[in-house]
Protein backbone atom coordinates (compact mmCIF):
# COMPACT_ATOMS: atom_id res chain seq x y z
CA UNK A 1 0.00 0.00 0.00
CA UNK A 2 2.96 2.44 1.03
CA UNK A 3 4.54 0.96 -1.72
CA UNK A 4 2.06 2.17 -4.79
CA UNK A 5 1.24 5.52 -2.48
CA UNK A 6 4.97 6.29 -2.89
CA UNK A 7 4.98 5.32 -6.54
CA UNK A 8 2.30 7.93 -6.93
CA UNK A 9 3.44 10.14 -4.81
CA UNK A 10 6.83 9.83 -6.84
CA UNK A 11 4.76 9.79 -10.42
CA UNK A 12 2.41 12.49 -10.01
CA UNK A 13 5.24 15.34 -10.23
CA UNK A 14 6.38 13.89 -13.18
CA UNK A 15 3.35 13.88 -14.77
CA UNK A 16 2.52 17.57 -13.52
CA UNK A 17 6.18 18.51 -14.99
CA UNK A 18 5.26 17.18 -18.47
CA UNK A 19 1.45 18.51 -18.83
CA UNK A 20 3.05 22.42 -17.90
CA UNK A 21 5.39 21.80 -20.64
CA UNK A 22 3.43 21.55 -23.83
CA UNK A 23 0.71 23.65 -22.61
CA UNK A 24 3.19 26.44 -21.47
CA UNK A 25 5.47 25.82 -24.83
CA UNK A 26 3.03 25.05 -27.81
CA UNK A 27 2.08 28.84 -29.17
CA UNK A 28 5.60 29.79 -29.03
CA UNK A 29 7.09 26.69 -30.22
CA UNK A 30 4.18 26.33 -33.20
CA UNK A 31 4.90 30.13 -34.38
CA UNK A 32 8.53 29.23 -34.57
CA UNK A 33 8.47 26.05 -36.55
CA UNK A 34 6.14 28.10 -38.65
CA UNK A 35 8.46 30.87 -39.16
CA UNK A 36 11.10 28.18 -40.03
CA UNK A 37 9.05 26.90 -42.50
CA UNK A 38 8.19 29.96 -44.03
CA UNK A 39 11.67 31.13 -43.85
CA UNK A 40 13.53 27.93 -45.29
CA UNK A 41 14.86 27.93 -48.70
CA UNK A 42 15.41 25.43 -51.82
CA UNK A 43 18.37 27.56 -52.40
CA UNK A 44 20.55 24.58 -54.57
CA UNK A 45 17.19 23.45 -56.12
CA UNK A 46 16.53 27.23 -57.37
CA UNK A 47 19.74 27.41 -58.06
CA UNK A 48 19.70 24.21 -60.22
CA UNK A 49 16.53 25.03 -62.14
CA UNK A 50 17.55 28.81 -62.78
CA UNK A 51 21.04 27.38 -64.36
CA UNK A 52 18.82 24.84 -66.47
CA UNK A 53 16.51 26.83 -67.62
CA UNK A 54 18.62 29.99 -69.03
CA UNK A 55 20.86 26.75 -70.93
CA UNK A 56 17.81 25.48 -72.53
CA UNK A 57 16.19 29.18 -73.48
CA UNK A 58 16.13 30.20 -77.06
CA UNK A 59 14.50 33.43 -76.16
CA UNK A 60 17.41 35.02 -74.53
CA UNK A 61 21.05 33.65 -74.93
CA UNK A 62 23.19 34.70 -73.03
CA UNK A 63 26.70 32.82 -72.32
CA UNK A 64 27.70 30.54 -69.47
CA UNK A 65 29.37 33.04 -67.09
CA UNK A 66 26.43 35.05 -67.05
CA UNK A 67 23.81 32.35 -66.64
CA UNK A 68 25.69 31.23 -64.06
CA UNK A 69 25.64 34.98 -62.63
CA UNK A 70 21.62 34.95 -63.11
CA UNK A 71 21.15 31.56 -61.13
CA UNK A 72 23.51 32.79 -58.31
CA UNK A 73 21.13 35.85 -57.94
CA UNK A 74 17.91 33.67 -57.95
CA UNK A 75 18.98 31.28 -55.44
CA UNK A 76 18.57 33.94 -52.99
CA UNK A 77 15.12 34.88 -53.87
CA UNK A 78 14.22 31.40 -51.54
CA UNK A 79 11.82 28.72 -52.80
CA UNK A 80 10.25 29.02 -56.36
CA UNK A 81 12.13 32.00 -57.03
CA UNK A 82 13.61 30.44 -60.22
CA UNK A 83 9.79 29.31 -61.55
CA UNK A 84 8.53 33.01 -60.94
CA UNK A 85 12.10 34.19 -62.80
CA UNK A 86 11.05 31.88 -65.67
CA UNK A 87 7.88 33.20 -66.23
CA UNK A 88 7.77 36.29 -65.90
CA UNK A 89 10.83 36.04 -68.68
CA UNK A 90 9.14 34.29 -70.95
CA UNK A 91 6.04 36.56 -70.99
CA UNK A 92 8.05 39.29 -71.47
CA UNK A 93 9.97 37.96 -74.01
CA UNK A 94 6.75 37.00 -75.23
CA UNK A 95 5.16 40.11 -75.63
CA UNK A 96 8.04 42.11 -77.37
CA UNK A 97 10.07 43.64 -74.27
CA UNK A 98 13.77 44.12 -74.26
CA UNK A 99 15.89 41.67 -72.98
CA UNK A 100 17.35 44.16 -70.16
CA UNK A 101 13.81 45.23 -69.04
CA UNK A 102 12.49 41.54 -69.27
CA UNK A 103 15.47 40.92 -67.09
CA UNK A 104 15.65 43.57 -64.81
CA UNK A 105 11.57 42.91 -64.02
CA UNK A 106 12.15 38.72 -63.71
CA UNK A 107 14.20 39.55 -61.25
CA UNK A 108 12.47 41.44 -59.27
CA UNK A 109 9.57 38.96 -59.40
CA UNK A 110 11.38 36.22 -58.50
CA UNK A 111 12.17 38.04 -54.79
CA UNK A 112 8.07 38.32 -54.61
CA UNK A 113 5.75 35.62 -53.69
CA UNK A 114 3.59 33.48 -56.64
CA UNK A 115 0.27 35.18 -55.97
CA UNK A 116 2.09 38.61 -56.65
CA UNK A 117 3.56 37.19 -59.57
CA UNK A 118 0.59 35.25 -60.11
CA UNK A 119 -1.48 38.66 -60.05
CA UNK A 120 1.19 40.35 -62.01
CA UNK A 121 0.60 37.45 -65.15
CA UNK A 122 -2.91 37.54 -65.09
CA UNK A 123 -4.03 41.25 -64.91
CA UNK A 124 -1.07 42.42 -67.17
CA UNK A 125 -1.90 39.95 -69.66
CA UNK A 126 -5.99 40.83 -69.44
CA UNK A 127 -5.07 44.12 -69.83
CA UNK A 128 -2.44 44.06 -72.64
CA UNK A 129 -3.73 41.25 -74.87
CA UNK A 130 -5.81 42.06 -78.15
CA UNK A 131 -8.69 39.36 -76.87
CA UNK A 132 -9.34 41.46 -73.38
CA UNK A 133 -8.78 45.18 -72.91
CA UNK A 134 -6.18 46.05 -75.26
CA UNK A 135 -4.50 48.28 -73.48
CA UNK A 136 -1.25 49.97 -74.90
CA UNK A 137 2.25 48.46 -72.59
CA UNK A 138 2.58 51.27 -70.14
CA UNK A 139 -0.83 51.19 -69.17
CA UNK A 140 -0.70 47.97 -69.07
CA UNK A 141 2.30 47.66 -67.18
CA UNK A 142 0.88 50.36 -64.48
CA UNK A 143 -1.89 48.32 -63.76
CA UNK A 144 -0.71 45.22 -63.44
CA UNK A 145 2.11 46.77 -60.76
CA UNK A 146 -0.61 48.70 -58.76
CA UNK A 147 -2.79 45.12 -58.08
CA UNK A 148 0.33 43.34 -57.73
CA UNK A 149 3.68 43.85 -56.36
CA UNK A 150 2.10 47.70 -55.55
CA UNK A 151 -1.21 46.24 -53.75
CA UNK A 152 -1.51 46.55 -50.18
CA UNK A 153 -4.73 44.73 -50.09
CA UNK A 154 -4.99 40.56 -49.89
CA UNK A 155 -3.68 40.25 -53.64
CA UNK A 156 -5.76 36.80 -54.00
CA UNK A 157 -8.77 38.28 -53.66
CA UNK A 158 -8.08 41.11 -56.27
CA UNK A 159 -7.06 38.70 -58.87
CA UNK A 160 -9.86 36.78 -58.47
CA UNK A 161 -12.18 39.97 -58.55
CA UNK A 162 -10.34 40.91 -61.83
CA UNK A 163 -10.46 37.59 -63.68
CA UNK A 164 -14.51 37.23 -63.06
CA UNK A 165 -15.20 41.15 -63.34
CA UNK A 166 -13.65 40.82 -66.58
CA UNK A 167 -15.68 37.71 -67.22
CA UNK A 168 -18.69 39.09 -66.21
CA UNK A 169 -17.75 42.71 -67.90
CA UNK A 170 -17.55 40.90 -71.84
CA UNK A 171 -20.32 38.17 -70.71
CA UNK A 172 -22.92 38.48 -73.89
CA UNK A 173 -25.73 37.07 -71.09
CA UNK A 174 -24.81 39.27 -68.64
CA UNK A 175 -22.94 43.07 -69.36
CA UNK A 176 -21.51 42.71 -72.88
CA UNK A 177 -20.18 45.96 -72.41
CA UNK A 178 -17.67 47.83 -75.27
CA UNK A 179 -14.06 47.01 -74.70
CA UNK A 180 -12.89 50.53 -73.56
CA UNK A 181 -15.76 50.22 -70.88
CA UNK A 182 -15.42 47.57 -69.42
CA UNK A 183 -11.54 47.96 -69.44
CA UNK A 184 -12.18 51.20 -67.27
CA UNK A 185 -15.36 49.39 -65.44
CA UNK A 186 -13.32 46.08 -63.92
CA UNK A 187 -10.06 48.79 -62.96
CA UNK A 188 -12.34 50.77 -61.35
CA UNK A 189 -14.53 48.18 -59.29
CA UNK A 190 -11.25 45.89 -58.89
CA UNK A 191 -9.30 48.93 -56.59
CA UNK A 192 -11.93 48.70 -54.12
CA UNK A 193 -11.53 44.67 -53.24
CA UNK A 194 -9.16 46.31 -50.87
CA UNK A 195 -12.10 46.98 -48.66
CA UNK A 196 -14.00 43.82 -48.40
CA UNK A 197 -12.29 40.81 -46.99
CA UNK A 198 -13.88 38.09 -49.45
CA UNK A 199 -12.97 40.89 -52.78
CA UNK A 200 -15.67 43.10 -53.92
CA UNK A 201 -17.33 40.56 -56.74
CA UNK A 202 -19.72 38.87 -55.23
CA UNK A 203 -21.28 42.61 -53.92
CA UNK A 204 -21.13 44.05 -56.62
CA UNK A 205 -22.54 41.07 -58.40
CA UNK A 206 -26.02 41.43 -55.49
CA UNK A 207 -25.62 45.19 -56.08
CA UNK A 208 -25.85 45.24 -59.88
CA UNK A 209 -28.91 42.69 -59.91
CA UNK A 210 -30.53 44.02 -57.35
CA UNK A 211 -30.70 47.52 -58.83
CA UNK A 212 -31.34 46.11 -62.50
CA UNK A 213 -34.09 43.83 -61.76
CA UNK A 214 -36.00 44.48 -58.37
CA UNK A 215 -39.02 46.58 -58.98
CA UNK A 216 -39.02 49.08 -57.02
CA UNK A 217 -35.55 50.14 -58.30
CA UNK A 218 -35.64 48.66 -62.23
CA UNK A 219 -32.73 50.73 -63.16
CA UNK A 220 -31.10 50.92 -66.93
CA UNK A 221 -27.32 49.14 -67.26
CA UNK A 222 -25.40 52.47 -67.31
CA UNK A 223 -27.33 53.88 -63.92
CA UNK A 224 -26.81 50.65 -62.22
CA UNK A 225 -23.04 50.37 -63.16
CA UNK A 226 -22.58 54.13 -61.79
CA UNK A 227 -24.42 53.54 -58.46
CA UNK A 228 -22.65 50.33 -57.75
CA UNK A 229 -19.54 51.52 -57.77
CA UNK A 230 -20.49 54.41 -55.78
CA UNK A 231 -22.15 52.76 -53.11
CA UNK A 232 -19.41 50.12 -53.04
CA UNK A 233 -16.65 53.16 -52.62
CA UNK A 234 -17.95 53.57 -48.76
CA UNK A 235 -16.96 49.72 -48.23
CA UNK A 236 -18.78 46.63 -46.76
CA UNK A 237 -20.97 48.90 -44.42
CA UNK A 238 -22.28 50.86 -47.55
CA UNK A 239 -24.70 48.49 -49.25
CA UNK A 240 -26.53 47.86 -46.16
CA UNK A 241 -26.64 51.31 -45.11
CA UNK A 242 -27.84 52.23 -48.52
CA UNK A 243 -30.72 49.75 -48.87
CA UNK A 244 -31.76 50.62 -45.67
CA UNK A 245 -31.88 54.25 -45.62
CA UNK A 246 -33.72 53.89 -49.36
CA UNK A 247 -36.20 51.59 -47.29
CA UNK A 248 -37.26 54.26 -44.66
CA UNK A 249 -36.46 56.94 -46.90
CA UNK A 250 -39.63 55.72 -48.96
CA UNK A 251 -41.77 54.92 -46.60
CA UNK A 252 -44.59 57.20 -45.54
CA UNK A 253 -43.81 56.58 -42.04
CA UNK A 254 -40.29 57.57 -42.44
CA UNK A 255 -39.39 60.60 -44.88
CA UNK A 256 -41.85 59.58 -47.60
CA UNK A 257 -39.78 60.51 -50.26
CA UNK A 258 -40.59 59.88 -53.77
CA UNK A 259 -37.81 57.38 -55.91
CA UNK A 260 -35.12 60.17 -56.86
CA UNK A 261 -35.01 62.02 -53.24
CA UNK A 262 -34.84 58.49 -51.75
CA UNK A 263 -32.05 57.44 -53.66
CA UNK A 264 -29.76 60.58 -52.96
CA UNK A 265 -30.60 60.21 -49.47
CA UNK A 266 -29.56 56.71 -49.09
CA UNK A 267 -26.71 57.76 -51.33
CA UNK A 268 -25.67 60.31 -48.26
CA UNK A 269 -26.08 57.64 -45.55
CA UNK A 270 -23.75 55.07 -48.01
CA UNK A 271 -20.92 57.78 -47.94
CA UNK A 272 -20.88 58.13 -44.14
CA UNK A 273 -20.50 54.03 -44.17
CA UNK A 274 -16.87 54.37 -42.74
CA UNK A 275 -14.50 56.94 -40.70
CA UNK A 276 -11.41 58.22 -41.90
CA UNK A 277 -10.44 59.35 -45.30
CA UNK A 278 -11.41 55.54 -46.87
CA UNK A 279 -12.31 52.28 -45.59
CA UNK A 280 -9.93 50.33 -43.96
CA UNK A 281 -7.98 48.27 -46.40
CA UNK A 282 -7.78 44.55 -45.59
CA UNK A 283 -4.94 42.94 -46.25
CA UNK A 284 -3.97 39.94 -47.73
CA UNK A 285 -3.09 36.96 -45.12
CA UNK A 286 0.44 36.12 -46.09
CA UNK A 287 0.98 39.76 -46.91
CA UNK A 288 3.33 40.68 -43.96
CA UNK A 289 4.84 37.48 -44.19
CA UNK A 290 5.72 38.25 -47.63
CA UNK A 291 6.74 41.99 -46.97
CA UNK A 292 9.17 40.48 -44.44
CA UNK A 293 10.64 38.25 -46.78
CA UNK A 294 11.29 40.62 -49.43
CA UNK A 295 12.69 42.98 -46.95
CA UNK A 296 15.04 40.41 -45.98
CA UNK A 297 16.10 39.24 -49.54
CA UNK A 298 16.85 42.89 -50.18
CA UNK A 299 19.32 43.45 -47.23
CA UNK A 300 21.35 40.04 -47.80
CA UNK A 301 21.77 40.92 -51.17
CA UNK A 302 23.22 44.24 -50.51
CA UNK B 1 60.39 71.07 -124.85
CA UNK B 2 57.69 71.58 -127.06
CA UNK B 3 54.80 74.08 -125.24
CA UNK B 4 51.20 72.60 -126.16
CA UNK B 5 49.36 75.43 -127.98
CA UNK B 6 45.81 76.29 -126.51
CA UNK B 7 42.90 75.45 -128.92
CA UNK B 8 41.98 78.72 -130.75
CA UNK B 9 38.03 78.52 -131.51
CA UNK B 10 36.61 78.47 -134.83
CA UNK B 11 33.64 80.71 -135.77
CA UNK B 12 31.90 80.92 -139.55
CA UNK B 13 32.26 84.04 -140.94
CA UNK B 14 30.52 85.20 -144.23
CA UNK B 15 31.51 87.79 -146.39
CA UNK B 16 29.91 89.06 -149.48
CA UNK B 17 31.30 91.87 -152.05
CA UNK B 18 30.13 93.95 -155.43
CA UNK B 19 30.66 91.35 -157.86
CA UNK B 20 33.42 92.00 -160.63
CA UNK B 21 32.65 92.47 -164.09
CA UNK B 22 33.88 89.33 -165.99
CA UNK B 23 35.53 87.77 -163.59
CA UNK B 24 35.73 83.98 -163.21
CA UNK B 25 36.37 83.63 -159.36
CA UNK B 26 38.20 85.65 -156.12
CA UNK B 27 40.49 85.16 -153.72
CA UNK B 28 40.35 86.16 -150.39
CA UNK B 29 43.50 86.91 -148.43
CA UNK B 30 43.42 86.95 -143.96
CA UNK B 31 46.55 88.09 -142.46
CA UNK B 32 46.82 88.11 -138.75
CA UNK B 33 46.98 91.33 -136.78
CA UNK B 34 49.53 89.59 -134.80
CA UNK B 35 51.34 88.51 -137.74
CA UNK B 36 52.03 85.01 -139.19
CA UNK B 37 51.17 82.98 -142.06
CA UNK B 38 47.81 84.17 -143.59
CA UNK B 39 44.83 82.24 -144.67
CA UNK B 40 43.49 82.36 -148.54
CA UNK B 41 40.46 81.16 -149.58
CA UNK B 42 39.41 81.08 -153.11
CA UNK B 43 36.16 81.41 -154.19
CA UNK B 44 33.70 81.68 -157.58
CA UNK B 45 31.27 83.64 -156.35
CA UNK B 46 31.49 87.33 -154.97
CA UNK B 47 31.00 85.35 -151.12
CA UNK B 48 32.28 83.52 -148.77
CA UNK B 49 31.12 80.79 -146.16
CA UNK B 50 34.33 79.95 -144.12
CA UNK B 51 35.45 78.82 -140.81
CA UNK B 52 37.87 80.75 -139.26
CA UNK B 53 39.94 80.72 -135.92
CA UNK B 54 38.71 84.33 -133.79
CA UNK B 55 41.04 86.81 -134.17
CA UNK B 56 41.67 90.11 -135.53
CA UNK B 57 42.79 90.15 -139.27
CA UNK B 58 43.30 92.39 -142.23
CA UNK B 59 40.99 91.40 -145.15
CA UNK B 60 41.78 91.98 -149.15
CA UNK B 61 40.59 90.63 -151.96
CA UNK B 62 41.13 89.81 -155.20
CA UNK B 63 39.74 88.74 -158.93
CA UNK B 64 40.49 86.61 -161.31
CA UNK B 65 40.00 86.91 -164.85
CA UNK B 66 37.83 85.51 -166.76
CA UNK B 67 39.98 83.88 -169.36
CA UNK B 68 43.22 83.48 -167.71
CA UNK B 69 44.69 82.80 -164.74
CA UNK B 70 45.51 86.48 -163.81
CA UNK B 71 44.85 88.44 -160.69
CA UNK B 72 43.95 92.28 -160.24
CA UNK B 73 45.59 93.74 -157.65
CA UNK B 74 44.31 93.72 -154.29
CA UNK B 75 42.17 95.34 -152.85
CA UNK B 76 42.54 97.74 -149.77
CA UNK B 77 43.18 96.65 -146.73
CA UNK B 78 39.86 95.93 -144.56
CA UNK B 79 40.09 95.20 -140.42
CA UNK B 80 37.85 92.04 -140.00
CA UNK B 81 37.40 90.41 -136.23
CA UNK B 82 36.08 87.36 -136.24
CA UNK B 83 34.41 86.87 -132.85
CA UNK B 84 32.89 84.48 -130.78
CA UNK B 85 29.31 85.27 -130.67
CA UNK B 86 27.60 82.56 -127.28
CA UNK B 87 24.03 82.63 -126.18
CA UNK B 88 24.22 83.01 -122.37
CA UNK B 89 21.10 81.38 -121.18
CA UNK B 90 19.33 83.73 -118.24
CA UNK B 91 16.61 81.71 -117.55
CA UNK B 92 15.93 78.60 -117.02
CA UNK B 93 19.52 77.91 -115.68
CA UNK B 94 20.93 75.24 -117.71
CA UNK B 95 20.17 72.03 -115.62
CA UNK B 96 17.23 73.67 -113.72
CA UNK B 97 15.33 71.51 -112.11
CA UNK B 98 11.19 73.14 -111.89
CA UNK B 99 8.42 71.73 -109.91
CA UNK B 100 5.09 72.18 -111.16
CA UNK B 101 2.36 72.51 -109.29
CA UNK B 102 -0.32 72.02 -112.66
CA UNK B 103 -0.01 68.57 -114.03
CA UNK B 104 -1.07 69.74 -117.12
CA UNK B 105 1.19 72.46 -118.43
CA UNK B 106 4.09 74.60 -116.38
CA UNK B 107 5.02 77.86 -118.16
CA UNK B 108 8.30 78.25 -119.14
CA UNK B 109 10.11 82.01 -119.02
CA UNK B 110 13.35 81.57 -121.90
CA UNK B 111 15.79 84.35 -121.25
CA UNK B 112 19.12 84.70 -122.42
CA UNK B 113 21.64 87.45 -122.97
CA UNK B 114 21.33 89.93 -125.87
CA UNK B 115 24.14 89.33 -128.97
CA UNK B 116 24.74 92.76 -129.98
CA UNK B 117 24.11 93.29 -134.02
CA UNK B 118 21.74 90.66 -134.05
CA UNK B 119 18.05 91.05 -135.70
CA UNK B 120 16.36 88.32 -134.61
CA UNK B 121 16.30 84.83 -132.51
CA UNK B 122 15.51 81.35 -133.27
CA UNK B 123 13.98 79.34 -130.61
CA UNK B 124 13.94 75.47 -130.66
CA UNK B 125 13.03 73.91 -127.95
CA UNK B 126 12.17 69.80 -127.53
CA UNK B 127 11.66 67.04 -124.88
CA UNK B 128 12.80 63.00 -125.37
CA UNK B 129 9.20 62.64 -126.49
CA UNK B 130 9.10 65.93 -129.10
CA UNK B 131 12.64 65.05 -130.64
CA UNK B 132 10.90 65.15 -134.07
CA UNK B 133 8.21 67.86 -133.39
CA UNK B 134 9.95 70.69 -131.44
CA UNK B 135 8.58 74.25 -130.78
CA UNK B 136 10.46 76.34 -132.81
CA UNK B 137 9.63 80.21 -132.26
CA UNK B 138 11.21 83.07 -134.33
CA UNK B 139 11.43 86.71 -131.75
CA UNK B 140 13.13 90.30 -132.08
CA UNK B 141 13.38 90.16 -128.12
CA UNK B 142 16.21 87.70 -126.48
CA UNK B 143 13.27 85.92 -124.28
CA UNK B 144 9.90 83.56 -125.04
CA UNK B 145 7.64 82.32 -122.78
CA UNK B 146 6.35 78.74 -123.46
CA UNK B 147 3.36 76.39 -121.37
CA UNK B 148 5.20 72.90 -121.56
CA UNK B 149 3.72 69.81 -120.00
CA UNK B 150 5.00 69.03 -116.72
CA UNK B 151 7.42 65.20 -115.91
CA UNK B 152 9.85 65.53 -118.62
CA UNK B 153 13.44 66.25 -119.15
CA UNK B 154 13.81 69.21 -122.00
CA UNK B 155 16.31 70.95 -124.35
CA UNK B 156 16.91 74.33 -126.14
CA UNK B 157 18.66 76.05 -128.35
CA UNK B 158 18.82 79.85 -129.58
CA UNK B 159 20.30 80.69 -132.83
CA UNK B 160 20.29 83.99 -134.24
CA UNK B 161 20.80 86.00 -137.25
CA UNK B 162 22.89 89.64 -137.51
CA UNK B 163 21.58 92.74 -138.44
CA UNK B 164 23.22 92.90 -142.01
CA UNK B 165 21.07 89.13 -142.88
CA UNK B 166 24.38 87.60 -142.12
CA UNK B 167 23.73 84.22 -140.29
CA UNK B 168 26.41 83.49 -137.65
CA UNK B 169 27.01 79.86 -138.21
CA UNK B 170 27.13 78.34 -135.25
CA UNK B 171 27.40 74.96 -133.63
CA UNK B 172 24.51 76.48 -130.60
CA UNK B 173 25.14 75.12 -127.95
CA UNK B 174 22.21 72.98 -126.01
CA UNK B 175 20.76 73.93 -122.74
CA UNK B 176 18.88 71.48 -120.34
CA UNK B 177 15.88 72.14 -117.93
CA UNK B 178 13.62 69.27 -116.31
CA UNK B 179 10.02 70.32 -114.66
CA UNK B 180 9.18 67.71 -112.52
CA UNK B 181 5.70 66.95 -112.05
CA UNK B 182 3.77 67.75 -109.07
CA UNK B 183 4.52 66.70 -105.88
CA UNK B 184 2.56 62.95 -104.73
CA UNK B 185 0.27 63.29 -102.33
CA UNK B 186 1.53 61.29 -98.83
CA UNK B 187 -0.44 58.08 -98.94
CA UNK B 188 -3.09 57.62 -96.38
CA UNK B 189 -2.06 54.62 -93.39
CA UNK B 190 -4.84 53.68 -91.42
CA UNK B 191 -5.38 50.66 -88.80
CA UNK B 192 -3.66 47.54 -89.64
CA UNK B 193 -4.85 44.25 -89.88
CA UNK B 194 -2.82 42.32 -87.43
CA UNK B 195 -3.56 38.77 -86.46
CA UNK B 196 -1.11 37.04 -84.59
CA UNK B 197 0.17 34.76 -87.19
CA UNK B 198 -0.15 37.16 -90.42
CA UNK B 199 0.27 40.98 -90.35
CA UNK B 200 -1.12 42.21 -93.53
CA UNK B 201 0.54 45.96 -93.97
CA UNK B 202 -1.92 48.09 -96.09
CA UNK B 203 -1.87 51.76 -97.48
CA UNK B 204 -4.14 53.76 -99.61
CA UNK B 205 -2.96 54.72 -103.27
CA UNK B 206 -1.43 57.94 -103.85
CA UNK B 207 -2.73 59.68 -107.16
CA UNK B 208 -0.02 59.11 -110.11
CA UNK B 209 2.01 57.09 -108.00
CA UNK B 210 3.80 54.53 -109.73
CA UNK B 211 6.13 52.58 -106.71
CA UNK B 212 6.35 52.86 -103.06
CA UNK B 213 9.11 53.15 -100.99
CA UNK B 214 8.42 51.43 -98.00
CA UNK B 215 9.99 50.99 -94.83
CA UNK B 216 9.43 49.12 -91.35
CA UNK B 217 11.10 50.14 -88.23
CA UNK B 218 10.98 47.99 -85.15
CA UNK B 219 11.50 49.06 -81.08
CA UNK B 220 11.10 47.09 -77.63
CA UNK B 221 7.88 47.96 -75.51
CA UNK B 222 10.02 49.40 -73.39
CA UNK B 223 12.13 51.35 -75.05
CA UNK B 224 11.67 54.85 -77.39
CA UNK B 225 14.14 54.28 -80.28
CA UNK B 226 12.66 53.02 -83.95
CA UNK B 227 15.60 50.85 -85.82
CA UNK B 228 14.81 49.85 -89.35
CA UNK B 229 14.58 46.50 -90.02
CA UNK B 230 13.04 45.94 -92.88
CA UNK B 231 12.67 47.99 -96.66
CA UNK B 232 10.94 47.17 -100.05
CA UNK B 233 9.95 49.03 -102.93
CA UNK B 234 6.77 47.87 -104.47
CA UNK B 235 4.05 49.14 -107.02
CA UNK B 236 1.22 47.78 -104.49
CA UNK B 237 -0.38 48.76 -101.55
CA UNK B 238 0.13 46.24 -99.52
CA UNK B 239 3.51 44.14 -97.75
CA UNK B 240 2.44 41.00 -95.96
CA UNK B 241 4.79 39.29 -93.19
CA UNK B 242 4.00 35.93 -91.72
CA UNK B 243 4.58 35.88 -88.30
CA UNK B 244 6.36 39.84 -87.24
CA UNK B 245 8.35 39.30 -83.82
CA UNK B 246 6.29 40.97 -81.41
CA UNK B 247 6.96 44.29 -80.36
CA UNK B 248 6.07 48.08 -81.76
CA UNK B 249 6.34 48.77 -85.44
CA UNK B 250 5.98 51.87 -87.33
CA UNK B 251 5.25 51.81 -91.26
CA UNK B 252 6.57 54.22 -93.54
CA UNK B 253 5.54 55.04 -97.08
CA UNK B 254 6.73 57.41 -99.69
CA UNK B 255 5.03 57.34 -103.36
CA UNK B 256 6.77 58.10 -106.14
CA UNK B 257 6.77 58.47 -109.73
CA UNK B 258 9.47 59.10 -112.79
CA UNK B 259 10.15 63.04 -112.36
CA UNK B 260 7.55 63.69 -109.91
CA UNK B 261 8.91 64.72 -106.47
CA UNK B 262 8.05 61.99 -103.96
CA UNK B 263 5.06 61.90 -101.57
CA UNK B 264 6.15 63.36 -98.07
CA UNK B 265 6.26 60.07 -95.87
CA UNK B 266 3.26 58.58 -94.63
CA UNK B 267 4.09 56.46 -91.14
CA UNK B 268 1.25 54.68 -88.72
CA UNK B 269 2.60 53.00 -85.78
CA UNK B 270 1.48 49.59 -84.45
CA UNK B 271 1.98 46.85 -81.93
CA UNK B 272 2.16 43.34 -82.89
CA UNK B 273 0.84 40.97 -79.84
CA UNK B 274 0.70 37.86 -79.16
CA UNK B 275 -2.50 36.05 -78.52
CA UNK B 276 -3.40 34.24 -75.27
CA UNK B 277 -2.91 30.77 -75.96
CA UNK B 278 0.34 31.90 -77.32
CA UNK B 279 0.99 33.32 -73.69
CA UNK B 280 -0.08 30.06 -71.78
CA UNK B 281 1.45 28.09 -73.94
CA UNK B 282 4.80 30.12 -72.93
CA UNK B 283 3.97 30.10 -69.51
CA UNK B 284 3.02 26.43 -69.10
CA UNK B 285 6.32 25.43 -71.14
CA UNK B 286 8.47 26.59 -67.63
CA UNK B 287 8.23 23.29 -65.57
CA UNK B 288 8.06 23.52 -61.92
Amino acid sequence: MIRVAAFLILTLPLTVFAASYDDDMPEVRRKALKEQKEKSCDSTTEYIKALSFMRANQDFVVTETAARQIADKISKGCTGAADRFAKILKMLKGIGVSDKKSLEMAFEFSRLPDYVQNNFTEIFTKSFLTEFFDYDFTTALALAFELSKDYKGDPVQVRNDFIELVRFCKDGQKLDLPTQLCAEYTIKLARLSQYFEKGVREPFYKLYTTLRDKEEFSLDIKTSLDLSYNILKGGPKAIDNFFSAYDYASKPEGLGYAQDKAMKFAMKMAKRSYMGKEPVVIPGFDYHNAVQRELASEEENK
Amino acid sequence: MAVAQESVPVKSIELEWDPVEKASGYEVRLMPAKGGKPLKFFTEDAKLMQDVPVGLYKLQIRSRSEDADIFSPWSDTMPLEVVAKEITPLKPEDGAVMESPDANKFPVDFEWKSVDGVKEYTIKVWSEKRRETPWVFVTKQPKKRLDVPPGEIYFWQVLFESASGISYAQAPTTFRFTVMGAKLTTPPIGPQTLNPDMQILEWEASPGAKAYKVKLYFRYLDETEFKLVDETTTENTQWTFNRLNRGAYKLEVVATAPRRSASDPGSFEFTVKPSDQEIQRALAGVKR
